[in-house]
């Protein structure tokens, strides 16, 4: 018999990493997520929209020539109403496509209007928002799902897993822009960088501790994030490693959201981390929120292709 | 060892993902990474995407490093008018003074914050030396934003709640913190005001009468 090529085998791998199928459990997860991010900072943002990016807002007066003609500043309330009610949509899973690409539009618009109102996440997020929106994240508990089976198509919940694959090289390349700086950063080398951040009250959640008193404690905490942002882009990918990191990673954003404010930032990759983890782990997140597709629990996770 | 053959579909299927994988990876990667025609090239295309509220890769303080030493920054916009009564139009974090828990994040204080930017604010807050003080003041005082914020507090109705004031002034308030010592060193500033109806600008005119009240904070001179 004659053997494969070389390239074939690469092709069929490559086919099989990105189109294998596999559970949509983590997908729905991260749709969830993303939703309720998005919602939560519409609802912050509101009672200061106008103020912010309105007509007469700070912006069309502090940067006229670049903000004048924004669609912001001329369709304030509509564009973060529907950022609103697109977002619940999505986390509810109706309308989920539409809904989801619709919301990163809207977030999109939001983002470009310079980041005086926020940090990183706001332009982070469209996309990845995007990616689930067209992957089958709506396949399960959703009202997409449930419309489906009442009218006796119900959605697979074993589905090609390039959507969760997408969102894994995203975080990846996340990873090694954020800790590439630090690399040859006097402040990192040092250790110094978390005492700083905690003693900024730019960012801080306590802006009034001292933070001279635990100066030990923040220098380790400094270099353990420095390590692991810097070994996660790899380690993500080994199939032992893969959730201890993930973990890591996560009490590392648990940590940062406990100790400084810096909008979604923390809760938007607390969400995205989800893609590493077993998908049993999210299925029994799920389990008591209806509408779960019953091909489920038969199958195995691939979140860790072997 | 038997492979399972590749139909076209997946093959197509498989060429859009790696068409817009393979892209954001190349994008999200560092400039010391990339050959300098690759980075340049990159570099245009992020901006581009940038410009339109996308940037998936967080590009994180490019040459925005050595952020030590930052403690305390706040700043208020007081309304004169003709008569001379004041009004605070606008004060971030509100009474100057953080909480000493923030639970959420407040939209106008991070605005405040970042009007005065990460470059500027950070390297006035960190600080020690007087001359160097100075010299930050007036980077910051050149590159137009104090200029363009007490615009937006003299032309908005919204912003200067409709008492059309005939002055606007901006005050800072920063403090630093010597990573060593654990010494906070604070300073504060009337950095612009502003004549509303002629759109003259006069430039430091001394200290703010109120002074946060900021934990261990000492309060220096202006010199």
């Amino acid at each position: 018999m004659k053997q494969p090529s070389r390239l074939a085998r690469f092709e069929q791998a490559l086919v099989h990493w990105f189109l294998a199928p596999g559970p949509i459990t983590n997908l729905v997860v991260v749709r969830i997520g993303l939703g309720l991010v998005l919602l939560a900072s519409v609802l912050q943002y509101w009672p200061d929209i106008h103020w912010h990016w309105g007509y007469d807002g700070l912006l069309a007066h502090f940067i006229p020539s670049d903000y004048g003609d924004h669609p912001l500043r001329h369709h304030t309330t509509l564009i973060f109403a529907t950022l609103g009610v697109s977002a619940t949509m999505f986390a509810l899973g109706f309308a989920t496509r539409v809904s989801g690409l619709v919301a990163a539009c809207m977030q999109a618009i939001v983002a470009s209007t310079w980041y005086l109102h926020s940090w990183g996440w706001t332009t982070t997020i469209p996309l990845l928002v995007a990616v689930v929106a067209l992957s089958p994240a709506r396949n399960g508990w959703s009202v997409d799902a449930w419309i489906a089976r009442k009218r006796g198509k119900p959605l697979s919940g074993i589905a090609p897993v390039w959507g969760l694959r997408v969102i894994q090289v995203h975080i990846m390349v996340i990873y090694i822009s954020a800790a590439w700086h630090r690399i040859d950063d006097p402040g990192w080398i040092q250790g110094e960088m978390v005492y700083a951040a905690v003693a900024n009250s730019m960012y801080s959640r306590l802006p009034y501790i001292d933070p001279a008193a635990i100066k030990p404690l923040l220098i380790m905490l400094s270099y353990a994030t420095e390590i692991i942002e810097l070994v996660a882009p790899l380690l993500l990918w080994n199939r032992r490693a893969r959730v201890p990191v993930a973990l890591g990673l996560m009490a590392l954003h648990l940590g940062l959201e406990v100790s400084a404010t810096i909008g979604y930032w923390q809760y938007m990759m607390l969400t995205l981390l989800w893609v590493f983890l077993p998908d049993h782990w999210a299925r029994r997140l799920l389990s008591k929120v209806p509408g779960g597709p019953p091909e489920l629990d038969s199958h195995r996770s691939v979140a860790h292709p072997s | 060892m038997s492979v399972s053959p590749v139909s076209n579909r997946q093959r197509i299927a498989v060429a859009a993902i790696l068409a817009y994988c393979v892209p954001v990876v190349i994008l999200g990667f560092p400039r010391e990474i990339l050959p300098t025609f690759v980075h340049q090239q990159t570099s245009a295309a992020r901006a581009k995407l940038d410009a339109i509220g996308i940037n998936p890769w967080h590009f994180v303080f490019p040459g925005n490093r050595d952020h030590q030493k930052r403690r305390h920054i706040a700043v208020q916009y007081t309304g004169i008018s003709r008569d001379g009564e004041r009004t605070v139009l606008h004060e971030g974090p509100k009474g100057l003074t953080n909480p000493s828990v923030r639970v959420w994040e407040s939209l106008r204080d991070t605005v405040s914050h970042k009007t005065i930017s990460l470059k500027y604010g950070g390297r006035l807050m960190r600080r020690q030396s007087d001359k160097a003080w100075r010299d930050d003041l007036d980077t910051f005082l050149r590159s137009g934003r104090p200029d363009g914020l007490t615009r937006a507090f003299c032309d908005s109705a919204l912003l200067h709640g409709g008492t059309d004031p005939e002055y606007v002034e901006m005050d800072l308030f920063v403090a630093g913190i010597d990573y060593d010592t654990g010494e906070q060193y604070g300073r504060a500033v009337k950095v612009l005001k502003r004549h509303c109806p002629s759109g003259r600008s006069y430039r430091p005119l001394g200290a703010p009468e109120d002074l946060p009240d900021w934990p261990n904070v000492e309060w220096r001179a202006i010199l």
